[in-house]
């Protein structure tokens, strides 16, 4: 953080103690031209003839940015045409090469080509390639949202006829039971009357009777009938109602951009040996700054010798809604990579532009 | 039925994790261990023929006859240089040759002279050279004694268990009548006895078409209670007797999650046992490559009575051990001593001394069933830069070949092996792939095809190839014993037979018991043949041979220039000369960490120093703690790999959290500042043939309470290692040992006396290990990638004073990777501070090696603060040096002396 984008390499070996020539464009608080240096965290000060010469003085490792000297030491790699970034010290002329600009290995037998440029090039490139990627994955992801928006309300609707039609269904039931208690109130007092007159009034009578007691139980027995579909329906229209009342609490990201994926496409795509561990929508595992970007499936089919069947999908901005690889780091245990437009994020656009270099 | 079921889904169930003890024979269970088990201690049958003694000067050789039957046995008996006797036994006529082991010792042992003493009609007394030895044979009944002065140091069948079957013709065959007045004319009854012509265990069986042939020999130790050696088994450093249960068995058999504390068999097998006293260690090296059982008990004996002329007739404790072995002759060397480096020295002359590994070797290792894919790799490879933890070689397991057939690449995971391996040389490491010796019946793979067209499988009873089933299915089984056959084996290392390789490519033999999943006891049936020899007269050294061929193919490919790395599963005595061995397929659990410092330990000191256990365990998932405390652990013993298998999670070192990702990253680190003490170390054990691992008691020989300790132990003589093995672990009580010692914690620099019980809190980053006062011992601070990164970095010397204020060491270095150092190309120092002055001067002279690294700094612990330190080299002005001293601990740190490490200076401290 301190010596931040600081230290340049020196041209001469340290070992031989040759003219050291600190071409420092140092953070002028620390490597101040002076007679001594004080260690960034303060433990103790040395004399500047210290600084860099392949010795470690501080505990913080910061009077060796130059050399491999300190245990907890970083060394700058400027790249230029390419990134900046820290490495540890030990990887100073360690004979590989690190930086791109072959500062590390200044007393080594390694023959490291400055690549900065190439790989800049190639970083730039890529980058563009991303950018369009990501543009026309918004450009997608707006679509989706919109669809979605449609999407949603079109399953509200539903949501709100299959709560109609079960409403309707449960006032015809209730109907129908009001028509077989009325049915079977006629039926109770045929039954008294034919009973209390019993007496003997002719068989004409009687038959009659039996005939009107076997109508209304034939009655009776229709309505039992419609009773018991509307029932069905009932049932069925409440699993209807229940299954899109959980799919529509689902989490679908902040614009239910999410929400295609569960609905409308089999998620993830039926390709995997197990056909019982994905049936499920996973738990959302992603970071804080990205929620969405990882999904885990866990207690998944049982797994040979113990354990269950799990998988991690990390979401990553693509044009395409496709699964991308599939790897089983352990038995088991599945990594997926999911691209889709609805995985890619304005923010990413703001990142991009900054690695332009 | 239901019952049934529910029973054996419970047998299934339970038994996921223990070894099913019914795939593997007890001694009962074996016809000839029964048999000669059940002989008692007793007067022994066998007389010496007195007049048939011839003796040489190098050599007795006298008649033995046993009374009941007749046969005569030829007793041959040597004294070698370097305090060793050798005791041969055969038969004086065998029907037909009997196995002799070859190819273990390095050479014919060189003899001495031996001379009569005395001789009368009960027997002869023989000088064995100095030190006042004599080897006493009594003739009825035949025994051996060896004495030194008045003390009896080994006595050779005084308990009368000699034995040894005779090859007979079978009973019921014609020639039977012809040879029978030869044969025995004793009780027909021991002919009738179940499996001495047949034996069936579970579904095989054994068809012994030359009947028993069994060999039994009794040792006493007078004045002995402790024993070591004989591994592998998975159980105390200290060998238990065997009174009440089965003997140890010594069968290289692939043990599907063994179990600890036990004499079962395991991976490996060495003839070799010590036995020690506060007086005297000594050892007996039993050369015989069958199937073999010992028996160890403990007894007080009045010992007087049988020899007038030892000292009182006082109660002594002994240790009797009786070996027992199916095939082959009676080969035993007893290595007289008298100290444990004596006896160590006496081994290493006999059957050579440690291979010197590879630098790069010493390392870390990471290895996984599997690492799937060219890309896995390359993610695990990168893992460790990303981690910062340092790592020197990945491994690839079974997985990554064309379908189990080694020597060749899966197409489609491994499509560029040449650029894997050219990816992971640019970060200055290394990888190992697995070949194992089973070897895929299919006539498409162009090894098989050779080995079948040149006849170089083993045959089966009938004469056919012989097949078994292994990882690739059917599968045949080259027979290493043939040397043309492990000449064409290694010429299969070459980079254009052995595609995709390249020179940082190293090789992993497993399952070379061998394995043979469907065989008696997971093995190869005993009557395979090898030429004229059967399979059971040589199994235990079936995976010795396939190390072997497998290290001299490394050797080859380079031109005879680079030191070869082969690890192995299966060993025997002498596998120490062809690289690394590992206890096999242990399971994620403490005890399992336990027992890893005792199977070293026992490898150890038969000469197998190169020795690691999987990190984490293999079978099962480790806790996070349990993974941390390996690491700790591993750190500090020699063969320092992880493995895991299969069917566990993921547990590369990052994977538990940053929290222990740090623990574990340390742990790696202090492996590595040492690798120029581990090394050194090496080079040693390389030269004299002493574990780099050891116990206390080999330092401290005289101090009892050191004789049994098992759960801590030295690192050459300097370093003492207490890990914790303990889950939940807040302290360890560690013995440091010595009355004169000082001891100091490598951590804090805090100094501890010798001599006792010192109980250390631990935490979880805590690895107890102490540096012994009067030791110098050389590190490398400069943490890198690779210890190949680290090649040229500068040295830090720490210098820990005894009380007498003086301190030794020693510094090696060569180019690290070549056979370079035996033409002199390396520089060993001899570091030493005496008289307030520390120096450096050259141990080999005639030694030449140029070293970049200098010595960056010296750390004095236990020091007084002096008032100026100057440094005197052989060709520069005298200079000052800066220092830096902490009165709270004692340590002085002198800032950049600056000088380099080949260079002759001293440091004088005012």
């Amino acid at each position: 953080v301190f010596i931040n984008c600081s230290l340049r390499r020196f041209s001469s070996e340290v070992e031989k103690k040759t003219q050291r020539s600190f071409s420092l464009m140092l953070d002028k608080r620390f490597y101040r031209e002076r007679k001594s240096f004080l260690c960034i965290d303060g433990s103790k000060i040395i004399p500047s003839e210290q600084v860099n010469d392949d010795y470690c003085d501080c505990e913080d490792g910061s009077d060796e940015p130059g050399t491999s000297a300190c245990p907890r030491g970083r060394f700058y790699c400027t790249n230029l045409g390419y990134r900046p970034h820290y490495i540890p010290s030990s990887r100073v002329n360690d004979g590989i090469c690190d930086c791109c600009d072959a500062s590390d290995e200044y007393n080594s037998h390694a023959h490291c080509p400055n690549t900065c440029w190439n790989l800049g090039q190639r970083e730039r490139a890529y980058v563009e390639g991303q950018m369009r990627t990501l543009d026309e994955g918004l450009r997608l992801k707006q679509q989706l949202i919109e669809e979605g928006v449609l999407l949603w309300r079109e399953k509200q609707a539903q949501l709100g006829e299959l709560q109609q039609v079960s409403e309707d269904l449960q006032l015809k039931l209730e109907e129908h039971r009001r028509k077989k208690h009325e049915a079977e109130r006629l039926k109770e007092q045929a039954l008294k009357a034919l009973e209390a007159r019993d007496g003997g009034e002719g068989h004409f009578f009687f038959n009659l009777l039996y005939q009107l007691k076997g109508i209304l139980n034939q009655n009776i027995f229709k309505i039992f009938l419609k009773m018991r579909a509307l029932g069905l329906l009932l049932t069925l229209c409440f699993g209807f109602l229940s299954d899109l009342q959980k799919k529509l609490a689902i989490d679908y990201g902040a614009n239910r951009e999410f929400l295609f994926l569960n609905i409308l496409t089999p998620f993830p795509p039926d390709l995997f040996h197990s056909k019982h561990i994905f049936l499920v929508w996973g738990t959302w595992s992603g970071t804080p700054k990205n929620q969405y970007g990882q999904m885990v499936y866990e207690n998944g089919e049982p797994c040979w010798q113990g354990g269950s069947r799990s998988a991690t999908v990390t979401l990553t901005c693509g044009t395409e809604t496709a699964l991308r690889s599939v790897k089983e780091p352990s038995k088991c245990q599945y990594i997926m990579d999911f691209q889709t437009p609805v995985a890619c994020q304005p923010v990413l656009k703001q990142q991009g532009i900054h690695s332009e270099l | 039925m239901t019952a049934v079921l529910v029973l054996w889904l419970v047998a299934c169930l339970t038994g996921t994790w223990a070894v099913d003890r019914g795939n593997f024979k007890t001694c009962d269970q074996s016809s000839f261990c029964k048999r000669q088990r059940a002989l008692k201690p007793g007067e022994s049958p066998y007389r010496a023929l007195l007049e048939t003694m011839e003796l040489t000067n190098t050599r007795l050789t006298l008649q033995l006859i046993n009374d009941n039957n007749k046969v005569r046995l030829l007793l041959e008996l040597y004294r070698l240089q370097g305090n060793i006797t050798r005791v041969k036994i055969n038969e004086l006529k065998p029907l037909k040759p009997r196995y002799e082991v070859p190819d273990v010792l390095v050479r014919e042992p060189p003899t001495e002279p031996l001379s009569l003493l005395s001789q009368d009609e009960n027997g002869v007394v023989l000088s064995l050279g100095a030190e006042a030895q004599r080897v006493i044979v009594s003739a009825r009944p035949f025994r051996l004694d060896i004495v030194e002065g008045r003390d009896v140091l080994m006595s050779l069948n005084s308990r009368g268990l000699l034995a040894f079957e005779h090859l007979r013709m079978r009973k019921d065959t014609f020639s039977y009548k012809v040879t029978s007045t030869v044969a025995s004319t004793n009780k027909d009854e021991d002919e009738k006895e179940d499996g001495m012509w047949e034996e069936t265990f579970k579904s095989h069986t054994d068809s012994k078409p030359n009947g028993p042939s069994a060999i039994s020999l009794d040792f006493s130790l007078p004045g002995v209670e402790h024993v070591y050696g004989i591994p592998e088994h998975a159980d105390t450093l200290r060998l238990k007797t065997t009174d009440n249960g089965d003997p140890y068995r010594l069968y290289n058999l692939d043990v599907f999650q063994y179990e600890l504390y036990n004499p079962m068999a395991l991976y490996g097998a060495v003839p070799v046992m010590l036995a020690h006293s506060a007086q005297r260690t000594t050892g007996i090296f039993w050369l015989n490559a069958a199937e073999t059982w010992v028996d160890i008990s403990s007894n007080t004996t009045v010992f007087g009575k049988m020899l007038d002329y030892v000292q009182g007739s006082s109660e002594t404790p002994q240790t009797d051990v009786r070996w027992i072995s199916e095939s082959g002759i009676i080969d035993v060397f007893l290595m007289l001593g008298p100290t444990a480096k004596d006896v160590f020295a006496q081994y290493a002359s006999l059957t050579g001394t440690q291979s010197f590994p590879p630098l790069t070797a010493v390392g870390y290792h990471q290895c996984r069933w599997n690492y799937n894919d060219q890309e896995d790799v390359k993610a695990v490879d990168a893992g460790f830069d990303e981690h910062d933890i340092p790592y020197d070689f990945i491994w690839l397991d079974i997985e990554h070949t064309d379908g189990k057939r080694y020597f060749t690449w899966d197409p489609h995971k491994f499509a560029s092996p040449k650029e894997m391996l050219q990816g992971i040389m640019d970060k200055k490491r290394k990888m190992v792939a697995i070949v194992d010796p089973h070897i895929k019946v299919d006539n498409n793979y162009k090894i098989h095809n050779e080995i079948r067209s040149r006849g170089y499988y083993i045959k089966n009873k009938d004469g056919g190839d012989y097949e078994g089933w292994c990882w690739p299915g059917s599968a045949g089984y080259p027979d290493f014993t043939r040397e043309d056959m492990r000449a064409w084996w290694a010429s299969m290392f070459a980079y254009d037979q052995y595609e995709g390789t390249m020179e940082n490519l190293y090789t992993w033999n497993d399952m070379n018991e061998p394995s043979v999943f469907n065989g008696p006891e997971v093995t190869m049936h005993k009557d395979a043949m090898h030429g004229a020899w059967e399979h059971r007269d040589l199994h235990n050294i079936y995976g010795f041979y396939v190390q072997m061929a497998t290290a001299e193919g490394l050797v080859q490919r380079s031109g005879g220039v680079e030191r070869p790395f082969v690890l192995t599963r299966a060993f025997f005595a002498g596998s120490q000369r062809y690289g690394a061995v590992w206890t096999g397929d242990n399971a994620a659990e403490w005890d399992h960490l336990k027992i890893s410092i005792p199977m070293c330990l026992s490898l150890g000191l038969v000469g197998i120093s190169f020795c690691g256990a999987d990190v984490g365990g293999f079978f099962k998932s480790p806790s996070a703690e349990l993974l941390v405390r390996w690491y700790q652990t591993g750190a500090y013993q020699p063969f320092f790999r992880a493995h895991a298998h299969l069917d566990t999670p993921r547990r590369e070192p990052w994977l538990f959290g940053p929290e222990n990702t740090a623990l574990i990253r340390e742990a790696v680190r202090q492996r590595y500042t040492l690798l120029p003490y581990w090394y050194q170390q090496f080079y040693h054990a390389h030269r004299t043939g002493e574990p780099i691992m050891r116990p206390l008691w080999v330092e401290y020989p005289q101090d009892p309470a050191t004789f049994a300790l098992d759960d801590e132990f030295l690192i050459g003589r300097d370093l003492l290692v207490h890990p914790v093995t303990e889950e939940g672990s807040r302290g360890v009580t560690a013995y440091l040992p010595g009355k004169d010692e000082v001891w100091f914690d490598v951590h804090t620099f805090q100094k501890h006396n010798g001599a006792q019980n010192l109980y250390i809190p631990v935490t979880m980053s805590s690895i107890p290990v102490f540096q012994r006062g009067g030791s110098i011992i050389p590190r490398k601070l400069r943490v890198r990638r690779s210890s190949s990164c680290m090649e040229h970095d500068p040295y830090t010397l720490f210098v820990a004073l005894n009380p007498q204020r003086t301190a030794e060491g020693e510094l090696y270095e060569d180019d690290g990777h070549t056979f370079n150092y035996e033409k002199k190309e390396f520089l060993h120092r001899r570091l030493s501070f005496v008289n307030n002055a520390l120096s450096s001067v050259n141990l080999a002279p005639d030694a030449t090696f140029t070293t970049q690294s200098w010595i960056e700094r010296i750390v004095l612990l236990g020091a007084r603060k002096p008032s100026r330190v100057s440094m005197k080299t052989a060709d520069g002005p005298e200079n000052q040096l800066e220092f830096d001293y902490d009165s709270s601990t004692s340590v002085l740190t002198l800032r950049k002396p600056g000088m380099n490490a080949g260079a002759d200076w001293t440091v004088n401290f005012e």
